[in-house]
């Protein structure tokens, strides 16, 4: 069975456009399946069509929270995470099934149509290590499934006993942004992939959740702070470890904008708070250069 | 929060995990003086920017000076060729008047110098007579 899981904030006019396309291409798929709707403590959600059911959150937690939820009540062996503003084709779905079983893989991401995309296809991603931290880059088109660094939050496809044994979305990045990031970089920790399939395709409105409810400043401070969480987090190397500590000293040194440096001081208490994870699986040199080659 | 509390943050958080023990502070070192190029180079970018707009604005600004230079001395050109064209005329009318008050004065001459013969005649040429002496008052 497919679960596909929606997290949602205030996105009831959202839904009414999208997920009809979802329904159907779940359905096309000849596969079971069920929808889980997350509302995010926005309220107003109602679960209008058949098989679709909702969990309402007494509050506003984020994207990785709200997900988690989800995937703890679906009861699929397969979770289709998708944001309330993607729209699928009929084929989708099976085309990303096609991928699995796998016991290799973690994840597959559909083509991911979007205006928020340089190349046109949000999905594909590679990491380069620079000057101290993982840079995010854009792969450009491909015809052939290939590996990406993290499965894009706003859709795809993963078997739930993976997501629930990798601990699903670290909620010390809520409200969001890089907690995708985490999950795939963890995913390819423990050896397993994540796969780019340009065969499937969707179309994402573009973080409309983000852009409606929160300010640029807001999202530029968080998302600095989850960037530098990110690698305090992560990285197991010393090496690395002390590159990026200098980095981040760089950036405490000569950083100009305020959001960024509101944002470092955020990830320096969080981590305090947090700490490492613990060292297991590959080491990141390993990882990198497995999951696109980097460094 | 100063600059100040956040550096000192990130050196307590490097020096508790050992980045800035011998063997890890080159690495150290280059994460700092790497990406400090990166934010400056970023810092710079829109300065480098402004300097470009500003030198592109100035390239344009001379070019329309050098536009404007180059159509005055081709009014100026265009000025002195038809002063020319003027003295030409003027030379070439003075000449022709000269001439019209040469024949004038000879028609005169030769009025003067008829005999009066009938009264019909004689006032026909004291008709052309006063003629030719108002055109030469006429044309100076």
């Amino acid at each position: 069975m497919i679960s596909a899981v929606v997290p949602t904030y205030r996105g009831a006019e959202r839904l009414a456009r999208n997920l009809p396309t979802v329904l159907a291409s779940l359905q096309s798929s000849g596969r079971p399946w069920e929808v889980v709707v997350v509302d995010d403590g926005g309220g107003g959600v109602e679960a209008a069509w058949p098989g679709v059911s909702v969990v309402h959150l007494p509050e506003n937690r984020g994207y990785g929270p709200t997900v988690n939820a989800g995937a703890a009540a679906a009861r699929g062996d397969y979770l289709l995470v998708l944001n309330d503003d993607v729209r699928l084709q009929e084929g989708t779905v099976a085309a990303l099934c096609s991928l699995f079983p796998d016991p290799g893989l973690f994840a597959a991401v559909p083509s991911i149509r979007s205006p928020l995309a340089r190349t046109g296809d949000e999905a594909g991603k590679a990491g380069e290590w620079a000057a101290g931290l993982l840079e995010i880059r854009e792969l450009p088109a491909a015809a052939d499934p290939r590996p990406t660094l993290y499965p894009v939050g706003c859709c795809y496809l993963c078997p739930s006993a993976l997501f629930r044994d990798l601990g699903g979305y670290d909620d010390a990045y809520a409200p969001f942004l890089w907690e995708d990031v985490d999950l795939g970089y963890r995913a390819w920790r423990r050896g397993l992939r994540v796969v780019h399939h340009p065969g499937a395709t969707s179309e994402h409105e573009g973080s409309a959740t983000l852009s409606e409810h929160r300010t640029l400043e807001e999202r530029e401070r968080i998302g600095f702070r989850n960037r530098v969480l990110f690698h305090l987090r992560n990285l197991q190397d010393p090496g690395l470890r002390a590159e990026s500590l200098g980095a981040l000293a760089a950036f405490a040194l000569f950083e100009p904008r305020r959001e960024r440096l509101e944002g470092l001081s955020d990830a320096l208490a969080a981590f305090s708070v947090r700490g490492r994870r613990p060292e297991e699986g590959l080491s990141d040199r390993e990882l990198l250069e497995r999951c696109t080659g980097l460094r | 929060m100063s600059e100040d509390d956040l550096l000192d943050r990130v050196l307590l958080a490097a020096l508790a995990e050992g980045a800035l023990d011998p063997e890890r502070v080159a690495s150290f070192a280059a994460g700092l003086r790497e990406r400090a190029q990166r934010i400056l180079d970023e810092r710079l970018k829109p300065v480098e920017q402004r300097a470009a707009a500003f030198e592109r604005e100035s390239r344009w600004k001379q070019e329309v000076i050098a536009g404007i230079e180059e159509e005055i001395r081709r009014l100026r050109a265009e000025m002195e060729a038809l002063g020319r064209e003027g003295d030409k005329a003027a030379q070439a009318h003075d000449r022709l008047l000269a001439h019209h008050r040469d024949v004038l004065r000879n028609v005169v001459e030769v009025l003067d110098a008829l005999p009066r013969r009938s009264s019909a005649v004689s006032s026909g040429v004291d008709r052309l007579r006063d003629l030719a002496v108002a055109l030469r008052k006429e044309i100076g």
